[in-house]
C-alpha cells in the first residue's frame, strides 16, 4: 500500500460548482445553501434547502453532474412539520472526488405530501416507504404503495413519528 | 407452463434472519420475485433518540453483529462532523485497523457460507478454519471477538499496545501464506465456477439506478467506495483504490472476486497502519462527563460515513443542545441492497436460489420452510430440501463436466 499522492492532478468538481448551478436554476426558491468541509483530506459536504415541490426538478439537475448515488432520505421530526433529508453524492469513482449532498425540504404536518423520485431514481422506493410507514408522509406517485416494513393490514399512528405517541417505556 | 408462487420465507434459507422472498416460477425457473420486510423492525433509532451520543455507541454495536464496528464508527464520525471534534491520528489508525479486522472476518464468513450454499462444505470448514484467526485478533485487541466496545466519539478506548503490533503483524503473515488455498479453490475449482459465472447477475446499469453499494456494486463495475471516494481516518494517508473486476459481468462470480481481493486489500491496508502508526493520544476528549456535557450544549447536524464489509453505511445525526440527539438515522448496507435482487433472481433457477439471496451478504436470514402454493395445494419445502435442491444441482453439473 503506497502513500497518497499529496498532489491531485486535473480540476475536480467542487460543491461551490453544485450550488452555483442550483442558484441558477431556482434561483430564490433555493431557500438555503451551505457548504461543509469534513475529513483529513478537506471534502465538501453541501446542504441545500428547497419548496417541496421542486424535489423532483431538484433531483434532476443533480443528473447534470453524473450519476447521482442515492444512500437514504432522513427525516426530522418537528411539532409543526416533517424535514425530510435527501442524501446523495456525486463526483464517485475518483480519489477524494465524491461530493455529499444533501437536498431538504418541509412537509407541513397539516400536509405530509411529497411526489416521489423513483422516477429518476428507483432505488430510493425502500426510502420513500419508510417514510410513509414510520413517519406518515404520503408520497404521491410511489410505483408500489404496499408497507415494507409494517404489516400490510397495519392501521394505527406511524412507527417511530413523535408525536401522540405513547411510549411504552414512559408508561408507569 | 402453468406459474407457481413459491413463498421462501419470512426465516430465509441463507441467513438468521427474517424477510420473504415471494417468486413467480414456471417449472424452475424465476420469473419475478416480491420482497417483504419488517418482521423484526427493531425501533432501534427510536430508542437511541432517548439515550445519549455515548451510549448510542453501544446501541449502534447491537445493529448487527457482524459489523458492530462499521455502525459505532459512522455514528461517531456523524456527532464529530456535528460537532467539528478532530480525532487523534493515532486514533484515526486503531479505528482502520479494526475496520479492516471487521472486514477480514467478514468476507471470510461469507466465503464459508457461500461455499456451504454449494454444497461445498469442504471449502466452508477451511475457511471458517482460517477466519479464527482474526477472531482471536479482534478478542486480544479489544476483548471481545465481535461487539468490541473499542469506539469512542473523539477516538477510541483501548489503545494498541507493542505485543498487540507484533501479533497483528504475524496475523498478517498467515493471511498473507493461507489465502491463496482459499483463492485456488474459489477462483479455479470447476463446480464454483459453474455454480456463480453467469449467475444471479446485476448490470452496471442497474447496479447504478438502484444505488447498490459495497462489492454488491463494486463487481458490477462501478468503483464506489467510501474509503476512496471521500477517505477518512488512515485511509486519507494511503493510496487504496476501488476493487473493480477488469470485465465485470456482474454475476456472483465477481462478487466472489471482488471480496476476496479486498481480503488481501485489508491485509495490506493494515500492514501499511503498522508501519506508520504515530505515537499520541487515542481520544480527543478523556473525560466522557466532560464530554456528554459539551455534546449536551451542541447544535448541528451530521454525517458519517464508513465503507463497511457490506457496503457504504452512512448515520445522520441532529443534536440540539439537548442530553439526547434530536434525530438520529441509520442506514445499513443491505437497506440499498435488496432492490437489487429483483434483477438477479430473474430467470434463475430455485436451485440458485440460496446462492443469489447470500451473493449480497445480506444482514438477513436463515430459512426454516419454503411453501410452493398450486391452486390451492400446498407443497412445503424445508431449508434442507432447498439446500439438497442446490447440492444436487451441483452433483447434476459435476456429472456433465
Amino acid at each position: 500500500m503506497d502513500k497518497i499522492r499529496k498532489t491531485q492532478g486535473g480540476e475536480k468538481m467542487k460543491g461551490t460548482d453544485i450550488v452555483s448551478s442550483f442558484k441558477k436554476k431556482f434561483g430564490k426558491k433555493l431557500l438555503e445553501s451551505k457548504i461543509e468541509q469534513n475529513g483529513k483530506i478537506k471534502y465538501d459536504v453541501v446542504w441545500m434547502k428547497i419548496p417541496k415541490k421542486e424535489i423532483v426538478p431538484a433531483i434532476q439537475q443533480l443528473f447534470t453532474f453524473g450519476t447521482p448515488h442515492f444512500a437514504v432520505i432522513s427525516a426530522n421530526d418537528y411539532p409543526d412539520k416533517i424535514e425530510l433529508v435527501y442524501e446523495l453524492s456525486v463526483g464517485w469513482g475518483e480519489k477524494a472526488g465524491e461530493i455529499l449532498v444533501n437536498i431538504k425540504t418541509d412537509l407541513a404536518k397539516k400536509d405530509l405530501k411529497i411526489h416521489s423520485i423513483c422516477e429518476l431514481i428507483p432505488g430510493a422506493l425502500i426510502s420513500e416507504k419508510e417514510k410513509q410507514e414510520l413517519f406518515g408522509v404520503k408520497i404521491v406517485n410511489i410505483p408500489d404503495n404496499r408497507n415494507f416494513f409494517l404489516p400490510q393490514d397495519f392501521k394505527g399512528h406511524p412507527g417511530i413519528k413523535k408525536d401522540k405517541r405513547v411510549d411504552m417505556l414512559e408508561v408507569e | 407452463m402453468s406459474e407457481f408462487t413459491l413463498p421462501v420465507g419470512p426465516v430465509h434459507p441463507a441467513f438468521k434472519e427474517p424477510i420473504q422472498f415471494k417468486f413467480k416460477i414456471e417449472g424452475e425457473k424465476i420469473k419475478s420475485v416480491d420482497i417483504d420486510m419488517g418482521y423484526n423492525h427493531r425501533g432501534i433509532e427510536r430508542a437511541g433518540m432517548k439515550r445519549n451520543p455515548v451510549q448510542i455507541i453501544y446501541l449502534s454495536e447491537r445493529i448487527c453483529g457482524i459489523c458492530s464496528f462499521s455502525h459505532p464508527f459512522s455514528f461517531s464520525r456523524a456527532v464529530e462532523n456535528a460537532v467539528g471534534i478532530e480525532v487523534p491520528e493515532r486514533a484515526h489508525y486503531i479505528r482502520t485497523i479494526i475496520a479492516e479486522l471487521e472486514r477480514l472476518h467478514s468476507h471470510l464468513l461469507w466465503a464459508g457460507v457461500a461455499a456451504h450454499e454449494i454444497g461445498f462444505d469442504t471449502v466452508l470448514y477451511l475457511v471458517w478454519k482460517n477466519r479464527e484467526k482474526v477472531m482471536d485478533i479482534c478478542e486480544s485487541i479489544t476483548g471481545n471477538r465481535v461487539h468490541y466496545g473499542v469506539m469512542m466519539i473523539g477516538g477510541v478506548r483501548r489503545d494498541l499496545t507493542e505485543e498487540h503490533c507484533q501479533k497483528l503483524s504475524k496475523a498478517m503473515e498467515y493471511y498473507n501464506e493461507t489465502l491463496t488455498a482459499i483463492e485456488d479453490v474459489f477462483l479455479n475449482e470447476k463446480t464454483i465456477k459453474m455454480r456463480t459465472q453467469g449467475i444471479g447477475i446485476l448490470s452496471k446499469k442497474d447496479a447504478l439506478a438502484l444505488s447498490a453499494v459495497g462489492p454488491t456494486v463494486r463487481a458490477s463495475g462501478v468503483p464506489k467506495d467510501v474509503r476512496v471516494d471521500q477517505p477518512y481516518a488512515a485511509y486519507a494517508d494511503m493510496d487504496v483504490k476501488p476493487i473493480v473486476p477488469e470485465k465485470a459481468n456482474g454475476d456472483i462470480f465477481d462478487r466472489v472476486w471482488c471480496r476476496l481481493v479486498e481480503v488481501r486489500q485489508s491485509i495490506q491496508i493494515i500492514d501499511f497502519c503498522l508501519q506508520n502508526i504515530p505515537k499520541g493520544d487515542t481520544l480527543a476528549e478523556k473525560n466522557i462527563v466532560k464530554l456528554l456535557a459539551d455534546l449536551s450544549q451542541a447544535e448541528g447536524e451530521g454525517i458519517g460515513r464508513h465503507e463497511a464489509p457490506r457496503g457504504e453505511c452512512t448515520h445522520y445525526v441532529v443534536l440540539n443542545k439537548q442530553p439526547n440527539p434530536f434525530t438520529w438515522k441509520a442506514r445499513a448496507p443491505t437497506y440499498n441492497n435488496v432492490l437489487p435482487w429483483v434483477p438477479m433472481f430473474k430467470d434463475a433457477e430455485i436451485a440458485d436460489i440460496p446462492i443469489i439471496s447470500a451473493s449480497i451478504d445480506p444482514c438477513i436470514a436463515c430459512a426454516d420452510r419454503v411453501t410452493i402454493v398450486e391452486n390451492n395445494k400446498t407443497k412445503t419445502l424445508n431449508k434442507i430440501d432447498l439446500h439438497k435442491k442446490s447440492i444436487e444441482k451441483s452433483k447434476r453439473l459435476k456429472k456433465c463436466q
